[in-house]
């Protein structure tokens, strides 16, 4: 009897794994501001996601349909819709506010397909921009799916970033998919909201510092993810050789179990 | 006690691992209010459906521009949202999806119908006036539902999820109907293809889920066109046309509760 209770539950382990997809996945994640495009072309920027070859991007900064006077070759362009032609990559859109006659918010570039997203807003104190964090649910090719978040944090105040941070950590408490957090987190790695990430998530870059591409003299960016028993970093660094906004891009090489 | 008596109940044991705690029959005999026969054409809103109905990709032997074409010189009502059937999605290379987008000023969005490959999955392009950051969709064993919620102008509708399907097995049917019953019944409609071998079953399930669905076989076609709303909605039938070489499918969907 105890024999073909041990081979069941063998047996039960093996389906399960089948159905589950043990395969593991290599992705290559890349975040980006690009200053409302106030230094490129969307085709520029494009074409340099498509050099780069990442699996999925996170954008912040992203017009959609504005008319900016700092900007005007951007005027009605919808910054992830062309990005998305630029690179072969499909676009998600998350609107954090109404501006110059559009919108200004984040976006989603994946190269494989999204099963599910959503926008939501962050904590706001009623007189600051509003923030918002994009997700996408992604179906990868094990099988797996990934919940990739982009956020573009509160550039103001340390307090209101940390409690948009406590928000993120309540909102993604429990989730049972494997989460990548990316964005502008407008803050420094020795900061308490830093801290209070760093806590729940696994940091995936290193210290070199992301802004400003003019004169780097702080690092903002980031690629978060968790849980961290389930992600590796193989490796990660700052795209200090293009210019083509006022942050340099972050790329990591992870593996997801 | 044998391995094989304990085996029939471990199986379904992992099956149910993809299956919500409030699984259903979805069957019954609800018999759903009769719509009246006079159309609103206030309460009507249009989806188009580009497909040959069969099992094929849609741009092989297709030119994409033709499709740009057409939703640039539409003269009639517009159209909320255009489908293509299917638009595979390679990895890494463009898509006719953000093409057209590129050309037209939509937003291109992808509803894939298998599971993510590493290089090629198929599915069904979208394009939509708005820009979408909610979309919602389903892979559970083999059935696959996407959809993205858009603003639909007709009065007393303040958003939709128009999402789509290709619908292979009576199986893929109950699994969409149990994984999103309630949304089904409330604010999504399906516009997609059901095998025309299949259709006759696939609709008489879905209308005994007090939902009203109808297909339409149109000459020898492997697929059959497929539409599903809530109750207080209704399919108003389809208008076949063709563009070039591209033919489509208008499909009237009026509000009529």
């Amino acid at each position: 009897m105890k024999k073909i209770l041990f081979t069941a539950l063998l047996a039960i382990s093996a389906t399960i794994a089948a159905f589950a997809g043990e395969k593991d996945d290599t992705l290559k994640i890349m975040s980006y501001n690009l200053r409302f495009g106030e230094l490129a072309t969307m085709k520029q920027i494009g074409e340099y996601i498509a050099s780069e070859a990442p699996d999925i991007v996170a954008l912040q900064e992203c017009d959609w349909d504005t008319h900016r006077t700092r900007a005007p070759h951007q005027n009605g362009v919808k910054f992830v819709n062309e990005l998305a032609y630029h690179s072969g990559m499909f676009g998600l859109y998350g609107k954090s506010i109404d501006y110059a006659g559009g919108y200004y918010g984040i976006g989603i570039l994946s190269r494989y397909p999204i099963l599910r997203s959503e926008r939501v807003l962050l904590p706001n104190d009623g007189k600051s921009e509003q923030r918002s964090m994009l997700i996408a649910d992604i179906e990868l090719p094990s099988g797996k799916i990934v919940t990739f978040v982009c956020t573009h944090l509160e550039v103001k105040t340390s307090e209101m970033r940390q409690e948009q941070v406590r928000f993120i950590n309540r909102y993604f408490k429990g989730s049972k998919n494997n989460i990548i957090l990316c964005g502008d987190m407008n803050a420094e790695p020795d900061s308490e909201e830093m801290r209070k990430l760093a806590g729940k998530w696994a940091n995936l870059t290193d210290g070199n510092l992301t802004f400003s591409t003019a004169k780097p003299q702080m690092k903002i960016d980031y690629i978060w993810a968790r849980p961290a028993s389930r992600v590796s970093l193989l490796s990660t660094r700052v795209c200090t050789e293009t210019k083509l906004s006022d942050h340099f891009p972050i790329v990591s090489e992870i593996i997801t179990y | 006690m044998k391995l094989k008596h304990i085996f029939p109940f471990l199986v379904p044991a992992i099956m149910a691992a993809c299956k919500p705690d409030n699984q259903t029959s979805g069957g019954g005999d609800n018999t759903l209010p009769e719509p009246p026969e006079t159309v609103v054409d206030a309460h009507v809103f249009i989806v188009d459906l580009f497909s040959t109905l069969g099992e094929d990709s849609y741009f092989i032997g297709r030119d994409p521009s033709v499709a740009t074409e057409y939703i640039k010189n539409q003269q009639q009502k517009l159209s909320l949202v255009y489908m293509f059937d299917r638009s595979d999605f390679t990895v890494g290379k463009s898509n006719p999806m953000t093409d057209i987008a590129y050309a037209t000023g939509l937003n291109p969005l992808f509803a894939q119908c298998n599971a993510t490959d590493g290089t090629m999955t198929p599915g069904t392009g979208m394009l939509t006036r708005y820009p979408i950051s909610d979309y919602d969709g389903i892979s559970c064993e083999g059935a696959h539902l996407s959809g993205c919620r858009i603003s639909v102008p007709v009065t007393g509708t303040p958003s939709l999820y128009i999402s789509t399907a290709k619908i292979v097995s009576l199986h893929q049917a109950e699994t969409i109907y149990r994984e999103r019953k309630n949304r089904l019944a409330s604010d999504c409609i399906i516009v997609g293809t059901v095998a025309n071998g299949e259709s006759r079953q696939v609709v008489d399930y879905f209308n005994s889920g007090s939902l009203r669905a109808v297909a339409y076989s149109v000459g020898e076609n492997d697929f059959d066109i497929l539409v599903v709303t809530p109750a207080n909605y209704v399919c108003r039938g389809y208008v076949e046309g063709k563009t070039v070489n591209l033919p489509y499918y208008r499909i009237s969907i009026e509000k009529w509760m």
